[in-house]
């Protein structure tokens, strides 16, 4: 049952997603694309949201559309492999390994099959962008590095790619590369999932060889921990903050900006509030996905 | 009273009776938690069962696993119980796990990769610990990539988890095991977990090191979702195909999905591949069938000693005497330019005891004499670089007894304890009760 379905505010039985996607204020000087995207499904009571950051240097010249294919690799694989009727919580202890094992490897496998598809179709000899790119790339750092791309062109679509998944049952998080998801857990404790991974000048990639092997995921039964609130971001975002202490206070203030204004709200002004927290943080184009437990709502919820 | 512990509580070991204070977690389980705990600064590790798990059951288990001892120094073993008058349940006491060791599902996710050598080490090390819990009537139960750790310089390994351990046939399993290292009768419900079930359980995980695939995941497995739990159990216990059967390739890997299965498995030798035929076709039904822990001990020690380097890029092959006939050594599997093969010692005329005498290599007890033990603290000999000429290679005598030596020209010399023969194909070195040929 749906609570919601309007065209951007829309939730399985108890959630409600809202999200947005802005180009960045420096991306815009500079007449670059957003290379961000966004997505969320709802399908036989499952829901997924996915958020991807296109890497946006030179060589990964058509990394937002690899962005864009990412997603909608994320959204497709996660319906259909979670798609199997009820999973008590006796079974969801035994699959994990194997979730943990498959479900990384189907969705890169997803990207890249995406990726081929959208390359055969626009081949860089005949795309007059991407010649340019070459060019300059040619230019910039030598043909070694021009010829690295055109003999392995998965790299100019690099992007990196956050997931949540909710069911009936649980709740899954997958990350690849740079991003966050931050949860905020029933007991009132926010975490910032693979915050281990955030270090390091380098992100990870879809692009990689062995992706799927550098993918944090994790399934979480609701019987040990009900999420009741759950952001995904692209760096852009909290890189416009000072430190993790005002990144962490912002989840306080979605919630209540949803409790006293209401979801329609955010939704209608959420575009801008993201291009001025560019504007005068990052530069950096920003994507953020809202996942909502209604028990933050119900008045009786403690 | 606490359901679990919290930091800075004190836990009293009952034999010791000594108090010990709570310092940290250090991990959640199904069972139980763990934490590090001192006194005096000794630290030691400790597992507080859940409520619902601290049985009076599992707590005679423990006495009696503290009362029997370790099998061997690689079980990281419960040393004496642990209880509170103010948390309900109890606990048990370990040693630490050393932090540079790390945990087989690292390797299988490749987020580590040791050398060939190291894996062989593994292996051998796990196929001899279990082969000393089995000789003392008890099975582990569980034997999965969780809890398993090594150290990846040296490949000596540490068993974790040994509270589910039991008498084989007697005691009543509180766990059935991980399913996908599970025996197909276990996952179809018709049998206990047993040595027997070990051995299987056994066979999967030294595959996973060497192969980084399960053996029975290829192409029917890519057909299922990955939430499908009950389709699962027709790949493991209903219709199990090992997906290198060589009579039957219904479940191939799939190139999408088992890459690595694909890439790994020309890599070893047939000698390796055999018993992991065995232990999948046959001994997959048939727990009689199932290769023992011996055969494993035996050619996993094998395996090392048939590593050689690519002179050309330095990586570790294999020498593998099924392929001598056909292309001898072949090409590296890394770089693709031809190998070719060092000096080598071939003992008592059998090519099974053949040991590739790389830079590095040593020869042991079980090596030079017929009726030792494999012991790795003292070799017996090993190759070494002329001093004044790096062009020459010998094998140094470690030994207290003198080699005779009969060279290519049929002259016999003796090679006291701590000089060397100069390696030249043809050599012939008496070690005692076993000889050696020298071949290039």
């Amino acid at each position: 049952m749906f609570v919601q379905d309007e065209d951007k505010v829309k939730g399985i039985k108890d959630w409600i997603v809202t999200g947005a996607s802005i180009k960045g204020a420096n991306h815009g000087r500079r007449g670059l694309p957003n290379q961000d995207a966004i997505k969320w499904e709802t399908e036989n009571g499952n829901l997924v949201m996915a958020v991807s950051d296109g890497h946006g240097s030179l060589k990964h010249f058509r990394s937002e559309i690899g962005s864009k294919l990412a997603v909608k690799a994320a959204v497709e694989i996660m319906l259909e492999e979670v798609d199997v009727g009820n999973l008590t919580d006796d079974m969801l202890n035994k699959i994990k390994t194997r979730v943990k094992d498959k479900l990384p490897q189907r969705i890169v496998n997803q990207w890249r099959d995406k990726v081929k598809e959208h390359y055969q179709n626009n081949l860089f000899s005949l795309d007059r962008v991407a010649q340019a790119k070459l060019m300059k790339l040619e230019e910039e750092k030598g043909i070694a590095k021009r010829k690295k791309i055109e003999d392995n062109y998965i790299k100019a679509y690099g992007a990196t790619l956050l997931i949540v998944l909710i069911t009936e049952k649980f709740s899954l998080y997958f990350q690849l590369g740079d991003g966050n998801i931050s949860i905020l857990a029933e007991d009132g404790k926010k975490m910032l999932f693979a915050a281990e991974e955030q270090f390091g000048p380098a992100t990870n990639s879809l692009c990689m060889s062995e992706a799927s092997n550098k993918v944090k995921i994790s399934l979480i039964p609701f019987s040990e921990e009900l999420p009741l609130f759950i952001l995904l971001s692209t760096d852009g975002y909290i890189n416009s903050f000072r430190n993790d202490k005002d990144y962490f206070k912002v989840i306080d203030d979605f919630i209540d900006l949803a409790k006293h204004h209401g979801i329609e709200y955010i939704n209608e002004n959420l575009s801008q509030w993201l291009e001025k927290t560019s504007q005068q943080g990052s530069g950096d184009d920003i994507t953020l996905g809202l996942v909502y437990n209604q028990n933050l709502f119900d008045e009786d919820y403690k | 009273m606490k359901k679990m512990p919290q930091l800075g509580d004190e836990v009293k070991m009952e034999l010791a009776n000594k108090y010990y204070k709570i310092n940290k977690k250090l991990g959640d389980g199904t069972q139980g938690q763990v934490y590090e705990v001192e006194k005096d600064g000794c630290k030691l590790a400790l597992k507080w069962y859940k409520p619902n798990k601290a049985t009076i059951k599992q707590r005679k288990m423990i006495r009696e696993l503290i009362r029997i001892g370790a099998p061997c120094s690689r079980f990281l073993w419960p040393l004496d119980l642990a209880v509170s008058d103010k948390i309900a349940g109890f606990g048990y006491i370990m040693d630490l796990r050393a932090e540079n060791y790390k945990s087989i599902s690292e390797l299988v996710a490749r987020r580590v990769e040791p050398s060939f050598k190291v894996l062989c080490t593994i292996a051998y090390q796990l196929a001899d610990s279990y082969r000393q819990l089995h000789s003392r009537g008890y099975c582990y139960r569980d034997i999965n990539f969780n809890n398993i750790f090594f150290d990846p310089q040296t490949g000596d390994i540490l068993i974790c988890d040994n509270d589910n351990v039991g008498i084989d046939g007697v005691s009543e399993a509180s766990v059935l095991g991980t399913q996908r290292f599970m025996a197909p009768e276990v996952v179809r419900g018709e049998k206990k977990p047993s040595t027997n079930t070990d051995l299987f359980s056994l066979a999967v995980l030294l595959f996973y090191i060497f192969i980084n695939n399960h053996p029975l995941h290829g192409k029917k497995e890519s057909q299922i979702r990955c939430f499908d739990l009950p389709a699962m159990k027709k790949i493991y216990g209903e219709e199990p195909v090992f997906i290198f059967d060589p009579q039957d390739s219904s479940n191939q890997p799939d190139p999408r999905e088992h890459k690595n299965a694909l890439l790994s498995w020309p890599l070893y030798p047939q000698f390796v591949k055999k018993l992991f035929i065995q232990s999948f076709t046959k001994g997959l039904n048939n727990p009689n069938q199932r290769v023992r822990e011996g055969q494993w001990r035996k050619i996993m020690l094998r395996l090392r000693d048939s590593i050689f380097y690519c002179a050309h890029c330095g990586a570790e092959n294999f020498f593998d005497p099924a392929k001598m006939s056909v292309e001898r050594p072949g090409q590296c599997w890394n770089c693709k330019q031809q190998l070719e093969l060092p000096y080598r010692i071939n003992i008592d005329d059998a090519i099974e005891n053949t040991v590739m005498l790389t830079h590095e290599a040593k020869l042991y007890p079980h090596h030079l004499k017929s009726t030792s033990k494999r012991d790795f603290s003292q070799p017996l000999a090993e190759v070494v670089q002329h001093p004044r000429d790096p062009s020459i290679w010998g094998l140094k005598n470690l030994d207290n007894k003198k080699w005779r030596v009969t060279t290519k020209a049929s002259q016999i010399k003796e090679v006291e304890p701590g000089k060397s023969v100069v390696l030249a194909s043809g050599v012939e070195i008496n070690f005692g009760n076993r000889y050696g040929q020298i071949i290039y």
